[in-house]
């Protein structure tokens, strides 16, 4: 997986160097879980952010990398759980830390208008820890999940060079070791610098 | 100018989120885990008599080290052990209260109650100036803080030489352990929510 991601990041940089200008975009996230995700935890993330570096190989082809961290966590009641012959009852807090790192691809619709539309295409890993903890205690598991991520945005230009972004992302991490697939939504509010 | 202001920005907004990273546990009690454990091929509805001592021993280790074990107060032990009757009770075991061994032997379960506490210590201080005096020590000196925690230990086994394991040493057929935070203030009503908490997630005990 580390290799795989390597590799992309050192095709993408070698893309980069016909670069035609770029975009750095920082964004505060919020996080929606589906699936597993949204069974381990059901409560909206609101803890999160993206950072995103797109350099322009043509006028509306935009090739780099997104960073993102999103924190998930939900307070489960009182309750008893059964494993074996072993039960045990507490209260029980569940997090869930997710650090997708990818390569990007994004496809401008208008890259000259006011309100600039571009769709993208993300492939990568994604660093997942999820932990549930009672009384003292913590259950760690921890994976580095093969990633897709697809993306919608919208570019509002204040000036010339810089714009208020809203971004739509789904993050879709593959089965890895002992840990489920797991998926959300991510919606980024933020600055983007075009240089 | 610009890139510099969105440096800025991130590490401004990473600060942030992290600083308010979810909490977890608010209240003491939120702490508290009960936990048991059964054999599963064990049939307990098949006796009715159960033996308990009168008081609650501490582990400490000093018994390893040839001295007497420490037992716990009975200001503490007695809501305990009525608690953990009053559930046997429940169940439909029947006490023998007795100290003579023979008769010990011939009860179809004995429960044995005993706690232990654990104490962590957690230090903080300036563990690089052993080596780089000229950093200015910026916890002056370090401190330490610690937490402790308590565990209550009920063990059921059959006194019955035939349900022994190979070296003859008594086979545990149910535990239920009640652990939790200890505040010094002596709250009998969790440990007892706990006793009654592990008979409760227990049904397969109770007998006729």
């Amino acid at each position: 997986m580390k290799k795989l991601l390597i590799i992309a990041l050192l095709s993408v940089s070698s893309v980069m160097a016909f670069s035609q200008g770029s975009y750095t975009s920082l964004q505060y996230s919020v996080g929606i879980g589906t699936g597993n995700m949204h069974d381990f935890i059901s409560p909206m993330s609101w803890r999160g952010f993206n950072i995103d570096y797109r350099s322009l190989v043509q006028q509306n082809v935009g090739v780099g990398v997104d960073f993102s961290w999103n924190v998930f966590y939900d307070e489960i009641p009182y309750d008893t759980y059964t494993s074996g012959n072993v039960d045990y009852s507490g209260k029980q807090y569940h997090y869930s830390n997710n650090f997708p790192m990818l390569v990007a691809f994004d496809y401008y619709v208008d890259p000259d208008a006011d309100l600039s539309t571009y769709v993208g295409l993300g492939i990568g890993t994604m660093y997942t820890i999820q932990n549930t903890d009672m009384s003292m205690y913590t259950f760690e598991i921890d994976a580095w999940q093969f990633c897709l991520r697809p993306e919608v945005g919208i570019n509002v230009y204040a000036s010339e060079s810089t714009s208020l972004c809203l971004t739509g992302k789904y993050f879709y991490g593959f089965k890895s070791g002992d840990l489920d697939a797991q998926g959300y939504f991510a919606i980024g509010v933020g600055l983007t610098l075009k240089d | 100018m610009k890139k510099h202001a969105l440096i800025f920005s991130l590490a401004l907004s990473g600060l942030f989120l992290w600083g308010c990273y979810p909490g977890g546990v608010e209240y003491v009690d939120d702490m508290d885990v009960v936990a048991t454990y059964h054999n599963a091929d064990y049939d307990f509805a098949a006796g009715n008599t159960y033996a308990m001592p009168d008081k609650i021993v501490k582990i400490t280790g000093n018994k390893i080290e040839g001295e007497l074990p420490e037992f716990m107060l009975d200001i503490y032990a007695a809501p305990i052990l009525t608690a953990i009757a009053k559930n046997m009770d429940d169940l439909g075991w029947t006490r023998v209260e007795t100290t003579d061994s023979a008769v010990i032997a011939g009860v179809d379960l004995i429960l044995l109650p005993a706690a232990m506490t654990s104490t962590t210590l957690v230090y903080y201080y300036d563990y690089w100036s052993y080596w780089y005096g000229g950093y200015y020590p910026y916890y002056g000196g370090g401190y330490t803080t610690s937490y402790t925690t308590g565990t209550l230990l009920m063990t059921l086994f059959d006194p019955d030489p035939n349900e022994a394991d190979f070296g003859g040493n008594p086979v545990t057929q149910w535990t239920g352990a009640a652990n939790g935070l200890l505040t010094g203030y002596g709250n009998v009503s969790r440990v007892t929510d706990a006793i009654n908490q592990a008979f409760t997630q227990s049904p397969y005990l109770k007998t006729n």
